[in-house]
């Protein structure tokens, strides 16, 4: 059987037609004419060519292990006469999977789900391991500048008397024990009641958050929540995840246009908000546990996160806790948790 | 001419072809592109698939197979193109600059201040990034069994692309057209196709025209629709009240129905992609008529409406259907650039001869890739 192509030597732009053939022994051989009359033969090893793997149904170019290459129209005549001689990759059978519709259709549709898959769960699990290993003294630039940014912009000092303060620090810092945590007084009209942690362990009490407590324990409730969001490594675990995403998208679109890379990135954001929506349940749990241990009702936490939430829905400010729709789901949960305590 | 076609010393093939005879008429071989969306979009889907599976390893080969499509569906003289590039190069340069983009995202997240520090670090290696990624590019692709090759002259963009890339800002922008005309030239200038050098003809003052026009185009644009905008609010503002009352402050206190303003809004949108499309369209035209190599003339026939629609439909139908008619919009994109695309030749393209191998890393490309700029003409 022969297959006809065109041969090029890789050291002219000459074009020739030939044909090709294989022996019994594994002898591939070119064979044409020049355009003057003289002839060529060519003979090659079968075994020392490499078949690249074919894209589409274009002409197949195979490339000659003496920098010639020939160019061959008729690709499955010719893939049928080396078929005993060629070693098959993956990309052999991603080339057979690509040329079918229904293949194409069902990779379309485990494309959707690989792509759900990584971003919800792949993502997250990878963002955790690294963050868990990277220490949290390198956060500390970053908690010093992020606090000084606050305190530009929406932070006024504390108002609280200073006993108050001293009291519920010695509260604190006997609950936080050994810990690397540091807790801070702020007064901002335009957050209200709030409390926050920064990254490098600095969790922030606004004067309207203290206030809003009818018991300290409620406050201490609050306290191990943030602690929680520390220990668990949100902050560091939101840079991770985002940067991959973004790299994540990169990698995909590749060369889309704006206007399609904005299109792929829409789904993202609706998943980096449920993200976030997991890491206040996490640092929940971590809160209970931690209450738990220290022999304080979770129900105070849920208390006082009722009241926030009744508070702010008169307020029409969005911020840290009211923007968590679930937080009726957060203070049953909780409640969930003060049952066990009084069972035990 | 100093770079005429050179002949291959031994070849019998070429008698009728000879130096001597470049006087015979130029035949004009146009530029085809076979590809087609139905595989395209399987070949797309695939590499999408593979490249989450494996966490963006397989993205160096969906690079490659995407590129091989292309490439190999492109024909001059009934022959096709090839990119020859190696998927384990692709994938260094892509480790090199994914780990880049991670050191660059946390450093900013952690000491914000570093930003201008990674801006200078990126604008003093821009030079570098271009040339390499160019000569990358270039050496993997073939036409005829022979390589293209990028003359790696560093030199040179670091005084085009710094230097006058300086001077830029410090003329408030005039300087854009001169400073396109540049890089364009001199990526022409350097480009290879076996030993033939390409060279780049075309006119500065042709830059400037077309920058010229643009603008204008966007001045009569802004100016007719800030006009129309008022008016069309007064119009609806009067009807409604005392049209007197209303004539004094024309479109003070207009509101005009919202569907009305968002159609004023669209009309200006189109006014700024009709202006993009005139610059792409008008200065890809300008770059490949003005390009040549050993007497073959390029001609290209971009028309600016055309590419207006194009860039307008492909960008709609990606965001409709949440991107799954990419394959299709590169298509119909290739299909167009490449159907308008042609070769002036003299005689044949059958003389030309191979240059020396020189092997280039990826990273220069990679990184470009990653941190989304653009390189080519």
């Amino acid at each position: 059987m022969q297959v006809s192509a065109r041969y090029y030597d890789g050291k002219t732009s000459a074009r020739h037609d030939v044909a090709l053939s294989l022996d019994d022994a594994g002898h591939l051989t070119i064979s044409g004419r020049t355009p003057d009359g003289g002839t060529i033969s060519i003979q090659y090893n079968i075994s020392d060519i490499h078949f690249p793997p074919h894209v589409g149904n274009m002409r197949y170019t195979l490339p000659l292990p003496d920098g010639a290459s020939c160019e061959i129209d008729d690709y499955p005549a010719f893939a049928a006469l080396i078929a005993p001689h060629r070693k098959r990759s993956l990309l052999h059978y991603i080339h057979r999977w690509e040329n079918q519709l229904r293949y194409a259709l069902l990779a379309a549709l485990l494309a959707i789900a690989a792509l759900w898959g990584v971003v919800e769960y792949g993502l997250p699990v990878m963002a955790k391991v690294v963050a868990q290993r990277i220490p949290l003294s390198l956060e500390n630039k970053l908690g010093e500048q992020s606090l000084a940014l606050f305190d530009k912009s929406m932070f006024e000092p504390s108002e609280l008397p200073a006993a108050r303060q001293r009291a519920l620090l010695d509260k604190f810092n006997a609950f936080i024990g050994t810990d690397h945590i540091r807790v801070i007084f702020r007064k901002s009209d335009r957050i209200g009641a709030n409390a926050f942690a920064l990254p490098s362990g600095i969790i922030v009490f606004t004067d309207a958050m203290v206030e809003l407590a009818q018991d300290d324990r409620e406050l201490l409730g609050v306290l191990a929540h943030e602690i929680g969001h520390v220990k668990k490594r949100h902050v560091m675990r939101h840079i991770l995840q985002d940067s991959a995403t973004v790299v994540l998208l990169v990698m995909l679109t590749g060369d889309v246009s704006s206007a399609g890379s904005l299109a792929a990135s829409i789904p993202t954001i609706l998943v980096q908000a449920k993200h976030s929506r997991a890491f206040e349940e996490e640092a929940d749990r971590f809160a209970a546990q931690d209450m738990l241990q220290h022999h304080i009702s979770p129900a105070y936490l849920a208390a006082i996160l009722k009241r926030l939430t009744e508070q702010h829905k008169d307020r029409d400010i969005p911020d840290f806790l009211s923007t968590h729709p679930n937080s009726r789901h957060r203070i049953d949960e909780l409640n969930h948790f003060a049952r066990q305590l009084k069972a035990t | 001419m100093t770079d005429t076609l050179k002949q291959q010393p031994d070849s019998s093939a070429t008698s009728s072809h000879n130096t001597d005879n470049t006087a015979v008429q130029s035949i004009t071989l146009p530029f085809r592109f076979t590809g087609n969306t139905r595989e395209y979009f399987g070949i797309w889907i695939m590499n999408i698939l593979f490249t989450i599976l494996t966490l963006g390893i397989y993205s160096a080969w969906a690079k490659v197979r995407t590129n091989r499509y292309f490439y190999g569906n492109t024909l001059l003289d009934d022959a096709p193109f090839d990119y020859l590039a190696n998927p384990i190069a692709i994938l260094k340069g892509w480790a090199i600059a994914i780990a880049a983009f991670a050191v660059y995202s946390i450093a900013i997240h952690f000491v914000p201040a570093t930003q201008p520090i990674f801006m200078l670090l990126f604008f003093i290696l821009l030079p570098w990034l271009v040339v390499r990624a160019l000569a990358f590019r270039l050496y993997n692709t073939s036409y005829r069994n022979l390589r293209f090759h990028f003359n790696r002259n560093y030199r040179q963009a670091v005084k085009i692309f710094f230097g006058f890339g300086l001077l830029v800002p410090l003329t408030l922008g005039l300087m854009i057209p001169s400073y396109v005309y540049r890089q364009k030239r001199f990526i022409i200038d350097h480009s290879h196709y076996g030993k033939s050098r390409f060279q780049f003809k075309a006119l500065e003052s042709k830059f400037y025209e077309t920058y010229g026009i643009a603008i204008a185009i966007l001045i009569a644009g802004g100016v007719l629709f800030s006009a129309l905008i008022p008016l069309v609010a007064h119009l609806f503002t009067g009807a409604e009240s005392e049209a007197v009352a209303n004539m004094a402050a024309p479109g003070k206190h207009a509101q005009p129905p919202l569907a009305i303003m968002v159609l004023l809004f669209a009309g200006m949108g189109l006014v700024y992609l009709f202006f993009f499309a005139f610059i792409n369209t008008r200065i890809y035209n300008v770059i490949w008529n003005g390009t040549q190599i050993a007497g073959n003339r390029f001609h290209s026939s971009l028309k600016v409406k055309t590419m207006a629609w194009l860039y307008l439909s492909n960008a709609l139908a990606i965001m409709f259907t949440f991107g799954l008619m990419i394959p299709w919009a590169r298509i119909r994109m290739a299909r167009y650039k490449l159907g308008n695309l042609a070769l002036q030749s003299q005689g044949n393209l059958e003389n030309f001869i191979a240059g020396e191998k020189q092997q280039v890393s990826a990273t220069g490309e990679e990184l470009g890739e990653v941190f989304d700029f653009d390189i080519g003409i």
